[in-house]
């Protein structure tokens, strides 16, 4: 069930909301909180049923762990034994991550590297397995510090299960969470949150299905089904994929903000408008912002962080980001972004301690062409897309100019490389893509962003017809009425 | 207010207009989808709509739109025969149910459907998606719930080019009646002829092709056409007879021996599921199998000779058939029938010319028979007569027709008013005027007028161009 569905919309969202209030209205506090797993168990079960064994014996062992590794503080047994503890929890977490992620891919590898023919798995991914698994890491981590204090099973499950970020984040930390659930004032119905959360929910919806679908059309025919590009053609399916990455995840996540704040649960900002950063750090520092925060927490500061030199330092930043690049996929371009992206916090951390500085718009331009680069990588299913992308994106393809400039740009007719003719022919779009990249590129760089919208919220009635507009926008937009998976589910 | 209130009345105005809108999208869909355009831009539905009395319905997918020559039909039994067939892909149900909006107590329908029909059949996004625009004539349910079922599945942008679509169609509606009319006194009865060759990209079998849901499904009688033949029932008490027979198919590999034996089987099966339902179905399925030198370019279309085979066998086999009691008319009743379909046609022209108004020649207040297409200034009368249909109140009329004319040398041009010669006139050059003077009392008030021209010297314009020109007619009035 998608959250852009309508089963989701008008049936199982109604339901779950009105139920989980009336029991807490009549004070059955753990009746509530276990409808909330039921409901959020029943919502991960609809794409797959099979699903939930695996999901429900993570959250038992972890849960078991987690209660025996605080356990062991409380009780100041020998130290060795904890932390034996911790890294057989984690290395636990990574080994099903990993069984489920990366076996087909270590087998490629494998074959590849020693001329074997082992036969792949073609094992499906659970879905959310990397989202769920970083949480519970990081809930081992902090039960392990002594930072967590719920210890009951069902309080555990509705901190792992609760629907809204349970498929794709934002990812929490136990001590965020529960502390809400517990407030005797959030079982209440509280109308500011709901307005609130119904306005943040429908803007993501908008940018969901208005946005990102939009863009998605010409990055899937760019990446996937043209065998060239010319040089605009590149340029906009880069950038096709860079905007609906972002409208496509900030809207889930807005969505899952929105929702939240029905049942009175603040989950953390996971947006900040990334594209306007100025340098890569900052970048970071707005995008997947628990994602970054789970980076630095549990894989940076643990290799050192920044306390022993330089050079480590910078050894740490790129096994960070590689760490991060494979999380999103096992695949050697996921690696390579991963790689672009620590290599750019070095040279960032470098240029920085020199005391270098740029024009503010000239840091922008530079800061997000890396950015849209680095995300062919990301997005191209081998290396072979990437590089067709790029060498069109670097004129390495034609040129092709649109026919009607022929008359003022004859001369060019000289060069080999130029082109008069259709200017989106491999993507099938005519001036389409133009108009949309600069309505793109206008929402990320002058707009306020969908926190900045809320925080003076007014209820007016212009709010109420964007949400109306939003919530049927599925059934304005759609030709086939089926929506459209995230692109996060994937990783 | 205070902020909870505020936050109340926002939530609760949010959900109600979020219930309202659906509902408000039904309303207008309803009402748009019912709206019919009186003179259809398609010319089958136009046909069905405004041809009168006896008829013969033929009702399929492409095969018959190919196979059966509907006015060889028309000619033989003296019936006005219309042939509706188009994509086998639109659901039988919608065929069924727009024939139901405009049938006669006197028409037959003849069904030699499809294979695919007989199974289970989903909607396909393109008749969904066009079904308020392009299919507009297909828009008729058997209930509300089929009506709501299907407004909930057509996504708002398709409405909003639906409504645009049809908005445009029904503005530009008198522009498409001159050419239906003309269709229809070219005895055009709706079928086409397929010269096209066999597609390349034809790999599969016939009996893959033509048995595509029966081998997917097995050989059954689905739901839907059960569902189907309860509203065929209805019709039968509607009209004189319903008729079912079987598919053109085309291709040395149709019904082989891997599907004979099924086919048989399926075919007693569904005759005697007919029979049970009281209605009609004759022949056999192998009378109406082509070889593959007939195949235009599926195995469902064949090529103009076997047209004319297929529909000589039809023709005999309703001839020895106990229901040819139903298709005895004579000429002069089925010359009537036409003239009384024709006036129908004339009638939806509702629009009056005035008194010195100039109309041009492709003015939507006259329809032009007999003519060329309009040009940019002109419009050129074609071969040695033509015509022009029109509306006026003849009261403030003084009695003098003007023309303001080309023509192609030296032209003798003969005119009459519904039937009255005004004269003839010898006329040669460019910008001309011509004045005929006339009695205003030989002009109908509330029928149509007619002015018919007659050229005897039209002639080509040069070898390239095959058509007998005389007269461009750039505008008339009437004083």
């Amino acid at each position: 069930m998608l959250f852009n569905s309508y089963e989701f919309i008008f049936v199982f969202l109604p339901i779950t909301f009105f139920i989980y209030f009336y029991l807490n209205h009549k004070r059955q506090t753990e009746a509530s909180k276990g409808f909330l797993v039921f409901s959020s168990l029943f919502f991960y079960s609809w794409w797959n049923i099979a699903y939930l064994p695996i999901i429900l014996s993570s959250m038992l062992f972890n849960y078991v762990l987690g209660t025996s590794l605080a356990r062991e503080v409380k009780d100041n047994k020998n130290k060795f034994s904890k932390k034996s503890l911790l890294t057989f929890g984690v290395v636990s977490n990574i080994a099903l991550l990993g069984y489920f992620k990366y076996t087909d891919f270590l087998i490629y590898n494998f074959n590849f590297a020693f001329d074997s023919n082992i036969e792949l798995l073609h094992l499906a991914l659970p879905l959310a397995i990397s989202f769920f698994t970083f949480q519970q890491i990081a809930y081992l981590v902090d039960s392990y510090r002594q930072e967590t204090k719920e210890y009951d099973f069902l309080n555990y499950a509705v901190f792992v299960t609760f629907f809204p970020q349970l498929i794709a984040g934002p990812i929490v930390h136990h001590k965020e969470m529960m502390p809400q659930f517990a407030q005797v004032k959030n079982k209440v119905k509280n109308y500011k949150n709901i307005a609130i959360g119904i306005f943040i929910f429908s803007i993501g919806l908008f940018k969901k299905v208005v946005i990102a679908d939009t863009f998605a059309i010409w990055a899937t025919q760019g990446f996937d089904t043209a065998t060239t590009l010319n040089l605009f053609e590149a340029w906009a399916t880069s950038l096709s994929y860079t905007f609906q990455l972002y409208f496509d995840f900030s809207g889930y996540t807005d969505m899952a903000i929105g929702l939240a704040l029905l049942f009175n649960i603040k989950l953390p900002i996971n947006f900040n408008s990334p594209y306007k950063s100025t340098d890569i750090q900052d970048f970071w520092r707005r995008w997947h912002i628990t994602l970054s925060r789970f980076l630095k927490d549990y894989i940076y500061i643990p290799l050192g962080g920044n306390r022993n030199g330089e050079f480590k330092t910078y050894n740490n930043l790129m096994a960070t980001f590689i760490i991060g690049g494979i999380w999103h996929g096992a695949g050697w371009t996921f690696v390579f972004w991963g790689f672009l992206h620590g290599l750019a916090l070095v040279v960032h951390r470098v240029w920085s301690k020199f005391g270098f500085k740029l024009w503010t718009w000239l840091a922008w331009l530079i800061t997000f062409n890396f950015i849209n680069i680095a995300w062919v990588f990301f997005r191209a299913k081998d290396w072979d897309d990437a590089v067709k992308v790029l060498k069109g994106m670097f004129g390495l393809s034609d040129i092709v100019i649109a026919q009607k400039f022929e008359k003022y740009l004859s001369f060019l007719n000289s060069y080999d490389f130029v082109i008069f003719g259709d200017v989106t022919t491999h993507i099938h779009s005519g001036s389409e893509p133009i108009i949309w990249i600069f309505i793109g590129f206008f929402i990320i760089l002058f707009m306020k962003n969908s926190m900045q919208l809320i925080e003076n919220f007014k209820y007016k009635i212009y709010q109420i017809i964007f949400i109306v507009i939003s919530i049927w926008t599925l059934h304005f937009m759609s030709i086939s009425g089926v929506e459209s998976q995230f692109l996060y589910f994937n990783f | 207010m205070n902020k909870n209130q505020k936050s109340k009345k926002f939530v609760l105005l949010t959900i109600i207009l979020i219930i309202l809108t659906p509902l408000l999208y039904i309303v207008i869909y309803h009402q748009v989808g019912n709206n019919t355009i009186e003179i259809n831009k398609f010319y089958k539905p136009f046909l069905l709509q405004h041809t009168k009395n006896s008829r013969i319905i033929i009702e399929s997918g492409s095969n018959s739109l190919y196979a059966l020559d509907s006015y060889m039909i028309e000619k033989e039994f003296n019936i006005q025969t219309i042939n509706l067939s188009d994509a086998a892909a639109y659901p039988l149900k919608q065929k069924l149910l727009r024939i139901e909006k405009y049938l006669n107590k006197n028409d037959i329908i003849l069904l030699p459907l499809e294979w695919k029909y007989y199974s289970r059949i989903e909607l396909g996004d393109y008749f969904k998606n066009n079904l308020l625009g392009k299919l507009h004539y297909y828009y008729n349910f058997n209930s509300n719930l089929d009506e709501l079922i299907q407004i909930a599945n057509t996504p708002f942008i398709n409405f909003t080019k639906n409504i645009k679509y049809k908005y445009r169609l029904s503005q530009k509606q008198h522009r498409y009646l001159g050419k239906n009319i003309e269709k229809f006194d070219k005895n055009e009865r709706g079928t086409r002829i397929n010269n096209k060759t066999i597609l390349s990209q034809l790999t599969m079998s016939c009996d893959k092709y033509i048995f595509v849901k029966q081998i997917k499904n097995g050989f059954e009688l689905s739901d839907t056409f059960k569902d189907n033949i309860q509203i065929i029932k209805r019709l039968q008490t509607k009209s004189k007879q319903i008729i079912f027979t079987w598919p053109t198919v085309v291709g040395d590999d149709c019904y082989s021996d891997k599907y004979r034996l099924k086919l048989d089987k399926f075919v007693i099966k569904l005759k005697k599921y007919l029979d049970d339902n009281e209605v009609l179905i004759i022949g056999n399925p192998y009378d109406s199998k082509f070889p593959t030198k007939d195949m235009a370019d599926t195995f469902y279309h064949v090529k103009p000779n076997a047209k004319e085979v297929r529909t000589k066998k039809l023709i005999k086999l309703i001839k020895y058939h106990p229901v040819n009691k139903y298709f005895k008319r004579d000429k002069l009743q089925y010359q009537e029938d036409i003239k009384l379909s024709k006036n129908n046609m004339l009638n939806l022209l509702n629009r009056t010319c005035l008194a010195k108004e100039k109309i041009s020649f492709k003015s939507s207040k006259a329809i032009f028979q007999g003519w060329s297409h309009p040009e940019k200034e002109f419009r050129w009368s074609l071969n040695n007569s033509s015509i022009i249909y029109f509306r006026i109140d003849p009261n403030n009329l003084i009695g003098i027709l003007k023309l303001n004319i080309n023509t192609l040398g030296k032209q003798n041009i003969k005119l009459a008013i519904n039937g009255y010669d005004l004269g003839e006139k010898i006329v040669n050059g460019k910008n001309k005027q011509l004045k005929f003077n006339f009695d205003p009392t030989i002009l109908n008030k509330n029928k149509i007028n007619i002015i018919k021209f007659d050229f005897s010297n039209a002639h080509k314009p040069n070898a390239e161009d095959k058509r007998l020109l005389a007269m461009a007619l750039k505008s008339f009035e009437l004083e």
